[in-house]
């Protein structure tokens, strides 16, 4: 029984670490093919990135959307969560609650499309913008969740204390409510970011000019070249997200969602 | 508490973020179906053409099959993982939560490294000895089943494992002593008692399926195509608005269909 | 008092105005050059760009943007009238004859190109007299089979990619690519059928499918699926030809003796250009025997200036084509029948 669930678990850890591994091992490779295994040893790969505007301009843009997209989408679930937190009662609590988790229905590569014709198209808003846009809608139940969490487990009593020695509601929200769910709102800002960071489908048709994010870049350059370079950017991908996951880790605790 | 109203009304807060999502969800999905001439007959056009057809059920049948695998894997380690010390257990919580941090892109140029003619595992297989040829792995449909459930074996994992937990070993012990081989304590006790962690992983298998785009395309290629790659062609190449929609809304249906369906199946069994 | 007042007054408007007249007439920067927008390819643009546009800018002061895509992005552009609108754009000949139909294009008025009479007249005289004063043919893209010479003995005909040792190693071009469609009208002649009857094409490639490793749509997925060792037969344009021949593996290109298709790529001058004049301009400049021939030795487009002679071994020598059995696929003719081809071939052969 144990060699089974051994054999198991191995192609398991083969299957989930392979395709990550591969790049990071061919991206020192002065083959100039993807061919395993790897020979020789240069770093010009990494160099190429920056040879290619399209690269550094790529993650300037990524980086640009996954804020404001993990910005925004943290500030349109404070409200909403705190409503539902003050009315326990609340009859259409559920309804809210389902409804912050719509985008998670809707196929990012749906939701591309619909904002290509709509908001591109129709409402002639900018491609940085239409893709802020998008990428707001499909972090926003990730922000939902972690910040509706957050609230929900201070409990009203502290509210009710500061009101009821005279503070205004609002001025309890900026003075109590939030400084205590200031890990839930990093720890919400960094998921939200790490998500809208690595999503390719919503850019996917929404992409123009200056404005393309990275992985529509990285998909651009593998239509016309399979050079190691994209396995130099994946390396760099790869630190990108284990220096943010750890600094998660530092300031919030990894565990907390790896639920 | 009583409910004091207060210069603004608390329950109107909610309101800017639902304006948001009611625009640009869902009136984006209203406007493009009304925006294409003639829709109902485009539609029925676009899934009507024999093509469509062979793209949709290859669409399920790659689904049903990334499900067979994930399943297969899943239930054995899970339910090790759950019986085993919590380093274990963080260990694999990781393992598995490392590769959501990674982008679908590098995860496919991996399997590319690993399937390609030149890549791992010809490359392995002639040093064996074992091929005189290198085999043709790539665009095909395994490779991209193969990368599928790569991306997508995490959503498994994590609800069956929490399904896992909620599991009393008591339960299995007892079955066992009254000598309940194996097999039935799986079928009798595990199945379905972690059923509703399952579910939950089938339903994000399947829906995500139909709408992956990198990894398909990646790994399939065109002789390979599922309805996302279907959309994308309509958008990008093929340049027809009218069935682009339909297929977005094939797309769309399909996904509301399996969230439904086995959201309320589950609610069923549970009940059984 | 008031009268000096009005004095200094007068005095300051004179001198303000003398310096705004000798500024606007002396000091002013010279007007930024005319800029003229070119949809094209994109492919060798780094050539084109040495070659043609450079001495192009600097001789006729204009400045010149290239908008790049796929044929069917820049077509479909084009016809929404997406910005930026080229004044010039290069297309294959049976999408030229399209944007013609649907009134994009100005009608030329060829005695104005000077070098039009260079261009080879037997391809001059095969295009149809609707598309000939639409679109200015500036090379010639004939279809060649590429094969890995070192795994294969050689080939000849367009059916060795049915041969068995390709098994398992083909690849075809997408119906949607400019060579998809030439390489169903060739299947078509080589198993009995014609360009209008296309049925033995079908069936021939519907034999074959399960052999057929993926199609390429893009310019350079030849390149990398051969470099990759993922297929190593292929129909391929022109364009094609120099790469294919600098990879790290040994690949030849054949002319099939069923005969040589090719269509013509034709620059031509889009409805609303305000800059028609330059565009005559650059057209005859690019047809000229000098950029013709300087473009052929870097790789990047074959001559159809019949000035221009090249060594008999050069990949860009077209005279072979002239020998071997060139058939022009008529771009009216392929126009037409595009959509319902397209619609087959996505069910019967990319299924």
């Amino acid at each position: 029984m144990k060699a089974l669930f051994f054999l198991v678990a191995s192609v398991t850890v083969c299957l989930l670490l392979g395709p990550i591994i591969m790049p990071l091992s061919i991206s020192f490779s002065s083959v100039e093919t993807i061919s395993f295994p790897p020979k020789g040893f240069t770093l010009r790969w990494f160099y190429n990135i920056f040879e290619y505007e399209t690269f550094v301009n790529g993650f300037v843009s990524s980086s640009i959307i996954a804020l404001t997209a993990s910005f925004l989408s943290i500030i349109l679930s404070l409200p909403p969560s705190y409503t539902l937190y003050r009315y326990k009662g609340f009859k259409i609590k559920g309804f809210i609650e389902n409804f912050f988790m719509l985008p998670m229905l809707i196929p990012e590569i749906v939701l591309s499309y619909l904002l290509l014709i709509f908001v591109y198209h129709t409402l002639k808003i900018t491609s940085l913008f239409s893709l802020i846009i998008g990428h707001t809608l499909i972090v926003l139940p990730y922000a939902m969740r972690v910040i509706y969490a957050s609230i929900s487990n201070l409990g009203v009593d502290i509210e009710d204390a500061a009101v009821s020695l005279g503070q205004s509601r609002v001025a309890a929200f900026f003075d109590i409510i939030l400084p205590n769910i200031k890990q839930g709102f990093v720890g919400g800002f960094l998921t939200c970011f790490m998500v809208s960071f690595n999503a390719v489908s919503i850019s996917l048709f929404l992409s123009f000019g200056e404005s393309i994010p990275l992985p529509v870049a990285m998909l651009n350059y593998l239509q016309i070249r399979y050079d190691p370079t994209i396995a130099a950017i994946s390396t760099l991908l790869v630190a990108f997200s284990a220096i943010l996951s750890i600094s998660v880790e530092r300031i919030v605790g990894l565990v907390s969602w790896v639920r | 508490m009583e409910v004091k109203s207060g210069r603004v009304k608390v329950y109107l807060l909610p309101l800017p973020s639902l304006i948001f999502i009611l625009v640009f969800l869902l009136l984006s999905l209203l406007y493009v179906i009304f925006y294409t001439p003639n829709f109902l007959q485009t539609f029925i056009e676009t899934i009507a053409k024999e093509d469509f057809f062979y793209v949709f059920l290859r669409t399920i049948r790659v689904g049903l099959i990334v499900v067979f695998g994930a399943t297969l894997l899943a239930y054995p380690l899970t339910y090790y993982v759950n019986s085993s010390s919590s380093s274990v257990k963080t260990f694999f919580k990781i393992i598995v939560f490392l590769p959501l941090m990674v982008n679908p892109i590098v995860r496919s140029y991996g399997w590319i490294i690993i399937l390609g003619r030149e890549g791992l595992i010809n490359t392995l297989l002639s040093y064996l000895n074992l091929t005189v040829e290198p085999l043709r792995l790539l665009y095909t449909e395994f490779a991209m089943e193969l990368g599928l459930l790569e991306l997508f074996f995490p959503f498994m994992f994590i609800p069956l494992l929490s399904s896992m937990e909620n599991l009393s070993n008591e339960v299995i012990m007892a079955a066992k002593s009254l000598g309940a081989s194996g097999l039935r304590v799986f079928f009798n006790i595990i199945f379905p008692l972690t059923l509703k962690g399952y579910l939950t992983g089938l339903t994000v298998i399947l829906a995500g399926c139909a709408s992956a785009y990198v990894t398909p395309t990646l790994l399939g290629g065109f002789r390979n195509r599922t309805l996302s790659m279907l959309l994308y062609e309509y958008i990008e190449i093929r340049f027809d608005w009218g069935a682009a929609t339909a297929t977005a809304l094939v797309i769309l249906f399909t996904v509301i269909a399996v969230n439904l369906f086995f959201t309320k199946l589950g609610d069923y069994l549970v009940k059984r | 008092m008031q009268k000096k007042l009005l004095a200094a007054v007068i005095v300051a408007i004179v001198i303000v105005g003398a310096g705004y007249w000798y500024y606007q007439t002396y000091l002013l920067p010279p007007p930024p050059p005319r800029t003229i927008y070119v949809s094209h390819w994109g492919f060798g643009w780094d050539q084109i760009k040495k070659i043609v546009i450079e001495p192009f800018e600097s001789k006729y002061n204009v400045k010149i943007v290239l908008i790049s895509g796929t044929t069917s992005e820049r077509f479909t552009k084009l016809t929404t009238k997406a910005e930026p609108v080229p004044d010039v754009i290069f297309l294959p000949d049976y999408y030229t004859y399209q944007a013609q139909q649907k009134g994009l294009l100005i009608k030329l008025d060829l005695s104005k190109i000077s070098n039009y009479e260079k261009v080879y007249k037997v391809l001059r005289d095969q295009i149809p007299k609707s598309l000939a004063e639409y679109g200015v043919p500036f090379t010639i893209q004939d279809l060649a089979l590429a094969y890995r010479t070192d795994r294969h003995s050689k080939i000849s005909s367009w059916k060795d990619m049915w041969r068995d040792d390709f098994k398992g190693k083909v690849l075809m071009p997408t119906i949607t690519a400019t060579s998809g469609p030439m390489a169903l009208v060739m299947t078509s002649l080589a198993y009995g059928g014609s360009i209008e009857d296309v049925e033995p094409g079908f069936k021939a490639l519907e034999a074959l499918k399960k052999d057929i490793v993926t199609f390429y749509s893009r310019s350079s997925d030849p390149q990398t699926l051969f470099e990759r060792g993922e297929v190593e037969i292929a129909p391929v344009l022109r364009y094609n030809w120099a790469p294919l021949k600098n990879l790290s593996v040994p690949v030849d290109i054949v002319y099939p003796v069923e005969g040589s298709l090719y269509v013509l790529n034709m620059i031509s001058v889009v409805n609303g250009s305000k800059n028609i004049d330059l565009a005559y301009k650059l057209i005859d400049f690019w047809l000229s025997t000098e950029i013709q021939k300087n473009l052929a030795l870097a790789g990047v487009d074959a001559p159809i200036n019949s000035e221009v002679s090249l060594p008999s071994d050069h990949p860009f020598n077209i005279s072979p084509v002239f020998n071997n059995k060139p058939l022009y696929l008529n771009p009216e003719v392929l126009a037409k029948n595009l959509k319902s081809w397209v619609d087959a071939w996505k069910s019967r052969v990319e299924g």
